[in-house]
This record gives structure tokens, C-alpha cells and sequence, in this order.
């Protein structure tokens, strides 16, 4: 049975971002594996934040139809320990937005758009530092929640630490964290090559083209289409670059595609309450869209 | 049940490994060697001349454009690595055109108007579409899979060929051969 020419160049298109992108996603996924296990194995109050920093991208993007169910029993441990605070929901994302995958994947396309992640990122941060204690902000704070242990084969037995060095687990977990990078990241890259293969450019161009100043304002409603597999959603930017996205659009699209998905929002709104997650969606959009905005009108080109 | 795990590894594996192989062509790049002032459709020689009219009824010939880099791409509607790589073409192409002055020219083979004009504008391609209706220029250039590019400096000399689908940088990295002066 022949499969009709769209849908082999659909194929063709997914395998093309899957190689643009996958070695920076395979890169991340052993850092993170190697840190983690390291960390694990020592140890100590110190390594706390960059356990946190890791650990974020896993928080919400956990896939349920995992083939390898990873040893994250640190992973239990750390949610476990985050209090639910709008604070923390700003510092989780801006973890996301500066993760080892979303940097990598960004450098791939270009260092002016790795800059400006790691700026967004720090700010992020810094927001969530000081927004609580220094502005009165009258928002309702999500009544603490019990924390909704996930489903894996490490939540079934009993909490007793794994060995990471033991034969196996190493390569387990390793193979768990590609899975959660890899096996929602096809899913973006469904979405990017759908748009690449069929969507014409001038479609995109009338809308987030050159020129046009609602492009960065609109833009981050695609992200509502994207899963969180931080990295992946990039495939999604290359494709609206390529269709003739301007610069302050795809910057736009760069900074709220790993904060403002569908399903990312679902699991923040469960775990900070609705209102600390809608305030903080309205923010980024339009944090995203002035900064868009802004680069468009001074004319950077990201030369993508 | 691990068997079955692994198969559903091991399977998806292959089928990725093909659309690489199948997207993948020889990649006769312009090597060191000295240029060849003779006609052949060969990295180092110069391009065979052609005239040829576009879907739109414009005559087309390779020899106008001379002073200027030139992608000449055969390809086909039915063609599906055609299909993916025309959105990078053209965005390569309207990174270039005004910069650098760069032309293509995209030779559709054996095939009507209507379904290339359609094709072309569903699309939004912009660069020019010459139609080689008798397959003549295919054969001239010794085409045998598509899509097959030949990238053409300024002087007419090919420096790089590709068979097969183009990614972004695979593209880039040949037009980089012609784009200088």
C-alpha cells in the first residue's frame, strides 16, 4: 500500500526537525540524567535548587504512556517538597524556560534567541522571588493541595532510595528522561511539520509576518496546540520562521511555547489554584507580546 | 512482554531509518578541484544552457541569469520529498533574492499547468516554475530521482549537485557555495 505524497512529506518533515533538533534533546536528556543521579547519590541542602531547576520540565510534562517507567523517586521527593505558592508557579517557569533542553534547542537556531531565553528566564526567576514579599499582588492563593503522587512503577514500592550506579538503573532513568522529551516532543513535531507542509506562507505571513503588530500578540495562542516536552515545541518556531514569522513574532512564540500549553496550564491551574495561573498566562502573554513588539519596531533579525 | 516492548522500539527505529535513507541522496559536493570550462551537468562544469516556459507562458533561459547564483530544482507534484523541502526553498529564497540576487528555477517535469499552477499557489511558492513538458531537460541534466538541485555561481559553473530532499541546512550549506561573489 503506497501512502499518499502529503503524508510521506508529513514524515519526511517530522524526521527533518527530529534531527534538527533530537542531538540537542538527547544532549539535555544525559546532562540532566548525569546531574541528577550525581546529585542523588551526594547528598546535601546545596544541590537543592539545581535539583529544582532540573527537575521542572518534569513536573508537567510526565507522559502517561511512558514505555520505560523511570526510577524518579527523587522526582516524588521534590514535588513533594514544593509548596504551592504562586511563587514557586514562577519559578518553575522560569526553570522551563532556561531548562538544559529549551537553551540547547534554542542555540540551535540562534544565539540572539538563547540570549534572549536565558534573559526571560533570570527575570522569571527574579519575579518570583520578590513579586511576594515586595508587591502587594490581590491574588487568592491556591489553598494548599495534597500532592498527587505519579503514577509509576517507583511510586508502588516502597520509598527506600534507589542506588542511580547499580546496573540498569542508570540506563533506566536515562531512557525515561528521552521517553519524556521524545515521546510528547513527536507530537510537537507533528504540529510544525502540519503547518510547514500545508499551511501556504502567505497565511502566515498576513498574520506574524513583517509588519504585521498583532503577530506577537497572537502568536502565543498557538502554544494552547503544543504539548510541554521542553525543546520540542522549537520545531513549532523553526516552522513559523521558516513560513515567514518576523523576529519579534517568533521571539514571542520562543518565550510563552513552553509556558502557556494546553495541557501545562491544566497541570498549574491543579496544583497553584486558577486564578495564581491565569494571572501569571495574561503576564507572560503580554510580557511576550511587548517584547515582541518592541523587537519588531527596532528591526533585530534573528537571522534565523 | 519485554519482546514486544522492544519491537515496538526496535520497529519505529527502522521506519525512521528509512525515511533517512530514502530522504538522502548523493551529495556530489563541489570538491578543491580546478573548474572545467566545459558544458556537463557535473559539480565543477558549467551548466547545459536551456529556454523553457513557465506555467505562466514566460519564456525561461538559464543563460539571462548569468551574474547571478542559481538553484535549478527538478521536481514533481506526486513527489513527496519535494514536497517537504519546497517551504525551505522558499524561505531560503526570499532570504536571498534581494541580498544577493539569487534565482530559482524550479523545473517541473513532465507535467500540466493546472496541476502546477494549483500546486504553486496552495503552496505560495514564488520563485519561477518552468514547465519541461517532453522531459527533455531532465535528460539533459541527467535527472533520475526527484528532487534533484543544481547549484550554479555566478560564472554558470556548478559547485554543488544534491539528490534527494534538502533540510534547512543541508540547503544552506550548498547555496553558501554560490551566493558569494
Amino acid at each position: 500500500m503506497r501512502l499518499p505524497p502529503d503524508v510521506l512529506a508529513l514524515l519526511i518533515k517530522i524526521k527533518d526537525y527530529f534531527l534538527v533538533l533530537g542531538p540537542a534533546l538527547l544532549i539535555a536528556a544525559s546532562l540532566k540524567t548525569a546531574v541528577l543521579a550525581a546529585i542523588h547519590t551526594r547528598p546535601s541542602n546545596r544541590w537543592k535548587p539545581l535539583e529544582k531547576y532540573l527537575q521542572a520540565p518534569s513536573a508537567i510534562s510526565s507522559s502517561p504512556f511512558t514505555l520505560f517507567s523511570p526510577q524518579w523517586l527523587w522526582l516524588e521527593q521534590a514535588i513533594s517538597r514544593l509548596a504551592i505558592s504562586p511563587k514557586n508557579l514562577w519559578l518553575e517557569a522560569g526553570a522551563l524556560v532556561v531548562s538544559p533542553a529549551a537553551l540547547l534547542t534554542a542555540l540551535v537556531l540562534s544565539p540572539l534567541l538563547l540570549i534572549l531565553r536565558i534573559g526571560v528566564g533570570v527575570a522569571l526567576a527574579l519575579l518570583g522571588q520578590a513579586a511576594w514579599s515586595n508587591f502587594r499582588l490581590t491574588l487568592a492563593i491556591a489553598k494548599p493541595k495534597p500532592v498527587v503522587a505519579r503514577k509509576s512503577s517507583a511510586s508502588s514500592t516502597p520509598t527506600t532510595a534507589l542506588n542511580p550506579w547499580q546496573p540498569g538503573n542508570l540506563l533506566k532513568a536515562w531512557l525515561g528522561e528521552l521517553d519524556q522529551y521524545l515521546s510528547w516532543g513527536l507530537y510537537n513535531f507533528l504540529v510544525a511539520a502540519l503547518l510547514t507542509i500545508f499551511v501556504p506562507l502567505r497565511i502566515i505571513e498576513n498574520w506574524f509576518g513583517p509588519g504585521q503588530l498583532l503577530g506577537p500578540v497572537l502568536i502565543p495562542l498557538l502554544a494552547l496546540l503544543l504539548i510541554p516536552a521542553t525543546g520540542s515545541e522549537m520545531a513549532l518556531v523553526l516552522a513559523l520562521f521558516t513560513k515567514g514569522a518576523s523576529t519579534g513574532s517568533g521571539v514571542a512564540a520562543l518565550l510563552t511555547f513552553p509556558l502557556l500549553t494546553g495541557i501545562g496550564l491544566v497541570e498549574w491551574q491543579r496544583r497553584y489554584g486558577l486564578k495564581p495561573t491565569l494571572m501569571f498566562a495574561l503576564l507572560i502573554w503580554i510580557g511576550a507580546a511587548v517584547i515582541g513588539f518592541l523587537i519588531d519596531a527596532v528591526g533585530i533579525n534573528a537571522n534565523v | 512482554m519485554k519482546r514486544n516492548r522492544w519491537l515496538i522500539v526496535v520497529i519505529p527505529l527502522l521506519i525512521f531509518l528509512s525515511l533517512v535513507l530514502a530522504a538522502c541522496g548523493d551529495n556530489a559536493e563541489a570538491n578543491s578541484g580546478k573548474l572545467v570550462p566545459e558544458i556537463a551537468p557535473r559539480v565543477n562544469y558549467l551548466a547545459p544552457d536551456f529556454q523553457l516556459k513557465d506555467y505562466q507562458g514566460n519564456q525561461v533561459r538559464l543563460s539571462n541569469f548569468k551574474g547571478k547564483p542559481v538553484l535549478i530544482n527538478f521536481w514533481a507534484t506526486w513527489c513527496p520529498p519535494c514536497r517537504a523541502e519546497m517551504p525551505e526553498i522558499e524561505a531560503a529564497y526570499r532570504k536571498y533574492k534581494e541580498k544577493y540576487g539569487l534565482v530559482v528555477l524550479g523545473i517541473d517535469a513532465r507535467e500540466d499547468n493546472s496541476s502546477v499552477k494549483k500546486y504553486v499557489e496552495d503552496g505560495g511558492y514564488s520563485w519561477d516554475m518552468p514547465m519541461d513538458y517532453e522531459g527533455t531537460i531532465v535528460a539533459n541534466y541527467g535527472v533520475a530521482a526527484f528532487p534533484t538541485s543544481f547549484f550554479v555561481d555566478r560564472q554558470g559553473y556548478i559547485r554543488a549537485t544534491q539528490i534527494g530532499g534538502m533540510d534547512k541546512k543541508g540547503l544552506e550549506d550548498r547555496l553558501t557555495k554560490i551566493l558569494q561573489d
